[in-house]
């Protein structure tokens, strides 16, 4: 059994890599952000025109409703795509790195989860402010709230990622099983129209998907929407996705021993 | 007490046993070489020292600590170059060895001292603030031995330290490596390339098959064959036998088959080589080369196992 390095310096040095990767690698935050920015800005600027608050379930303009869906959506492509980041280090050898260090196993997942969270809050932060002029309404308090629980899902999310990077048997295969998940988890919520209208089995499959009860406690904290299903199921569910999803990454980085 | 001390050590991957139940023991300030083919069982040998993998059964310690019961203090004695090198691209070669030393929580003021340190030891010095991503694959190698080193390990594990590298790489690994040796830091290094280390090792271990074969001096080992070997290589699809048949009737046995040709070891007494080639021109055989040389650590294994190390021969000849 390996013990915690001396003030954790074994997570802070894997975090502190793998920040100053990323800042070296401005791709990264552009491709995460493409697909939200083209939401945002062709589809949302398009439909708050056509619609205003004409939809059922949207209390203010469309583009008020939508940015927390997409600030949402970077939210988990972000934290799943951090996934990629470890896959590759375990796949090019250099996770030995870490393992063979005198640090406990689970200070690498801590590494690895918090700079994945960092990042995640970073890039929604970044699609928050393009948000504000294009015409979303928000404060200062609500924002950084907003990024704060962004924060939590990060944890869940990468935790998922990682653990499907040690399930995948390529990269090619895992980096699909991404492409995969993100769209659906995307379309069945309420990221881009409200549930209220929408067939059943969809309001029921969104219920039980963690990105809608994300994008209702953004809305909420960012932009004073009332959540649907409620803040208490938002909580819940949100809570036990990260504390399943931590759990899952954590198992599968400390089990990267044998082999 | 030993630096490294293996006691029946075996490791099995369901059927197959990649570790045969072997016993060895590494004393403080000794290189050990560990010779054997790929499938020899040293990569393993050398994840079971780093606590990347536990062993199926037996005893490993290092520095007196147990493996399997006191990862944390062997982990903090161990340094370890792995096959692949360690690079993060992104990085520079300073950063990568300051990386290393904030994992394992060396000062800063001291990290930063020996990061400049060992970067001048692997010739990296006026690289040190370029990416790795830049580096040839000898120059990876360089930076990652510094990133081993700035933590100052008791003792050095390195997996196939020179491969891939051209003759002047592995020279530059093999000189830096004789450097740590004098030294006194404890090396076990696992290689197939068999003049990587033969002056840096104070002792080889042969490996095949997940068993050590025989452990000796370099020179022990070597003495054991004979004075020459005679290397007689034949045109592909040659047939061997009747040369086999003309070298048996000049009285020269253990003639066995390697590559192209037949390879012999000849003592003192034995026939000249010279006679050798006039015998084969007087039958008439058609011979490409007959080549005469001292035996080396290859030969040992190639005597001691049946089957010959590598095919990286020729590469070799760079590093004589």
């Amino acid at each position: 059994m390996s013990r915690f390095s001396p003030g954790l310096s074994g997570a802070r040095a894997v975090a502190a890599k793998h920040l100053r990767v990323f800042l070296r690698t401005p791709m990264e935050v552009t491709l995460t952000l493409f697909a939200p920015i083209l939401w945002l800005v062709l589809f949302g600027l398009a439909l708050d025109s056509v619609l205003g608050a004409s939809l059922p379930g949207v209390e203010q303009a469309y583009l008020s409703f939508l940015a927390p869906g997409l600030v949402a959506l970077t939210a988990l492509t972000a934290a799943l795509f951090a996934g990629a980041t470890f896959y590759l280090e375990v796949d090019r050898g250099q996770a030995r790195q870490y393992l063979a260090a005198p640090m406990a196993r689970i200070e690498y997942y801590l590494g690895l989860a918090s700079s994945a969270t960092v990042k995640t809050i970073v890039q929604s932060a970044l699609l928050l402010a393009l948000a504000v002029p294009l015409g979303m309404s928000t404060t200062v308090v609500g924002a950084l709230a907003g990024l704060a629980v962004v924060g939590l899902f990060a944890l869940g999310a990468f935790g998922f990622s990682a653990w499907l990077a040690t399930l995948s048997p390529s990269f090619e295969a895992y980096h699909g099983l991404l492409i995969v998940l993100n769209l659906p988890l995307l379309f069945l919520s309420d990221a881009l129209y409200p549930l209220q209208g929408v067939p059943e089995w969809l309001a029921t499959v969104a219920v039980a998907n963690p990105l809608t009860h994300l994008v209702e406690v953004l809305r909420w904290l960012v932009t004073g929407q009332a959540s649907p299903l409620g803040l208490t199921v938002n909580g819940i569910a949100l809570a036990a996705f990260v504390a399943v999803g931590a759990g899952l990454g954590a198992r599968a980085v400390t089990g990267l021993t044998e082999g | 007490m030993p630096a490294i001390d293996f006691r029946y050590l075996t490791k099995t991957y369901g059927d197959r046993r990649a570790l045969d139940g072997f016993s060895l023991s590494v004393e403080e300030g000794e290189c050990l070489a560990l010779l054997g083919p790929n499938g020899a069982g040293k990569s393993t040998l050398i994840d079971i020292l780093a606590t990347l993998q536990e062993p199926t059964d037996g005893e490993v310690r290092v520095m007196g600590a147990s493996v399997g019961e006191e990862a944390h203090a062997v982990r903090q004695r161990v340094g370890v170059a792995f096959q692949t090198p360690i690079t993060h691209d992104h990085l520079s070669a300073r950063e990568l060895v300051l990386h290393q030393a904030r994992i394992y929580d060396v000062p800063s003021d001291v990290a930063r001292e020996r990061t400049e340190e060992l970067l001048a030891f692997v010739d990296l010095a006026e690289r040190a603030d370029d990416r790795i991503s830049t580096f040839s694959e000898g120059m990876k190698r360089r930076a990652d031995l510094a990133r081993v080193l700035v933590t100052e390990p008791d003792v050095l594990l390195l997996d196939e330290p020179a491969a891939g590298l051209d003759p002047r790489g592995r020279r530059t690994i093999r000189e830096r490596l004789a450097t740590l040796a004098r030294q006194g830091t404890t090396l076990l290094v696992a290689t197939h390339q068999m003049r990587e280390l033969g002056p840096v090792a104070d002792r080889v271990a042969i490996m095949h098959e997940g068993r050590i074969e025989a452990l000796d001096t370099p020179e022990a080992l070597t003495d054991e064959l004979g004075e020459r070997l005679i290397h007689v290589r034949l045109p592909e699809g040659a047939d061997l036998e009747p040369v086999r048949q003309r070298l048996e009737g000049l009285g020269v046995s253990d003639v066995r088959r390697h590559g192209h040709g037949l390879e012999t070891v000849l003592g003192a007494d034995d026939v000249s080589a010279g006679r050798i080639v006039d015998d084969l021109e007087e039958a008439g055989l058609t011979v490409e080369e007959v080549a005469i040389r001292e035996p080396d650590l290859g030969d040992a294994f190639l005597s001691l196992t049946g089957t010959p190390l590598d095919a990286d021969t020729g590469d070799e000849e760079g590093l004589a």
